[in-house]
């Protein structure tokens, strides 16, 4: 059986839906794009947020933002490996929660207070909202999905403290980024997390030699 | 109404407790995506301190929005170790968060009607296009190589 690793990134369209871009075959993607898509534009569909990149299109399909609707895409991936793994010759009852070795979501941080652009207020309030909504969304996501976080099969990582102080374009402070994640890593509270979550990788890993 | 159905229901190909599948999603987050990189190192140094492995070895699916899309298009369809990574982010961030362009527009979130608001974005789209070409050609890919793969063409090694 070949195997790869598949991925997919979550961007907006015009219409505000959710397109997924991804390097595998679904018949729930846009056939059209997936044959047209070269990884350079995919690497501008996704990263052509709203107030920083320029629109691009591929194949009709207009992409403006890919933080409005989700900057946290785990419920897109959620949905997408439901759609992968079900559709693989499952049929009648299966959850993918009973098939789930190891969840890991990883943040960057809470909302960046810089302000920016012409109308300041507007924008940050509106990027405010946006940041915020990623440990919501990630908060709702556990309380939908509590046993998984229980049972040591899902992880959240997000730094809480320190990068809120960084803009999303202050590439000057990466220094204090490293330094600022190095240092949450160092926690024992992190630590552990980490401890049980790489265990769970490697379990997985050593299982998929057999095959 | 629900069905029961005497068929047995297999499981997915694996021994153990069915368990097997590995999902990693990256949010958003401009330069600060480095700060989800760094977490991703460190797990992966955990998993093998000498020799820290590929993400995409170890997750079946991996997930991003806007920079973590980015970065999931570096670990998972161009199979780059977190090092690597890093090193390129640290590399196309000054590129691509310096220029400042003019009259962006874009809805406003806010008044979910059509009004648009001029800003001024803070990444250069251009710079980010140039870069990942350059990524690409240095790795040996074409420049506008596809994001798709087939099963049959692609393996997980490289």
């Amino acid at each position: 059986m070949t195997y790869f690793s598949r991925f997919v990134c979550a961007t907006s369209q015009q219409t505000a839906s959710t397109v997924a871009l991804s390097n595998y075959y679904s018949s729930y993607h846009d056939t059209r794009l997936w044959n047209k898509t070269s990884i350079w534009e995919a690497a501008r569909a996704t990263s052509a947020a709203s107030s920083f990149f320029e629109p691009i299109t591929i194949a009709g399909e207009t992409f403006i933002d890919g933080a409005t609707g989700a900057n946290n895409p785990i419920q897109q991936l959620w949905t997408e490996a439901i759609r992968t793994w079900r559709d693989e010759g499952q049929q009648g009852k299966w959850h993918l929660e009973d098939n789930i070795s190891c969840l890991i979501s990883i943040g960057t941080g809470v909302p960046s207070l810089t302000p920016f652009g012409n109308d300041v207020k507007q924008i940050g309030k509106a990027l405010l909202a946006i940041a915020l909504d990623t440990e919501d969304v990630a908060e709702t996501f556990q309380q939908h999905h509590t046993d998984l976080y229980r049972m040591n099969h899902a992880f959240r990582f997000n730094v809480l403290r320190g990068l809120e102080n960084i803009g999303l374009e202050d590439y000057v402070k990466m220094d204090s980024i490293d330094t600022l994640t190095r240092k949450y890593n160092s926690m024992e509270d992190t630590r552990v997390k980490m401890e049980e979550s790489s265990k769970r990788l490697k379990e997985r890993f050593s299982m998929s030699q057999f095959h | 109404m629900d069905k029961i159905t005497e068929t047995p229901i297999k499981a997915i190909k694996t021994p153990g407790d069915g368990r097997e599948l590995c999902l990693l999603a990256l949010d958003g987050g401009g330069v600060r995506g480095l700060s989800s990189l760094v977490v991703l190192r460190q797990l992966m140094e955990m998993i093998k301190p000498e020799d820290p492995p590929k993400p995409c070895d170890y997750f079946d699916m991996i997930g991003g929005t806007s920079t973590g899309g980015l970065i999931a298009i570096m670990l998972g369809r161009l199979r780059m170790t977190v090092d690597e990574c890093i090193d390129e982010y640290l590399k196309l961030s000054p590129r691509i968060f310096t220029h400042v362009r003019h009259r962006v527009r874009w809805p406003n979130p806010i008044h979910l009607a059509k009004a648009e608001v001029e800003i001024q974005g803070r990444f250069d789209h251009d710079a980010l296009e140039q870069g990942i070409k350059d990524l690409l050609v240095r790795r040996g890919l074409k420049k506008d190589e596809l994001l798709k793969e087939s099963s049959d063409s692609a393996s997980c090694k490289v």
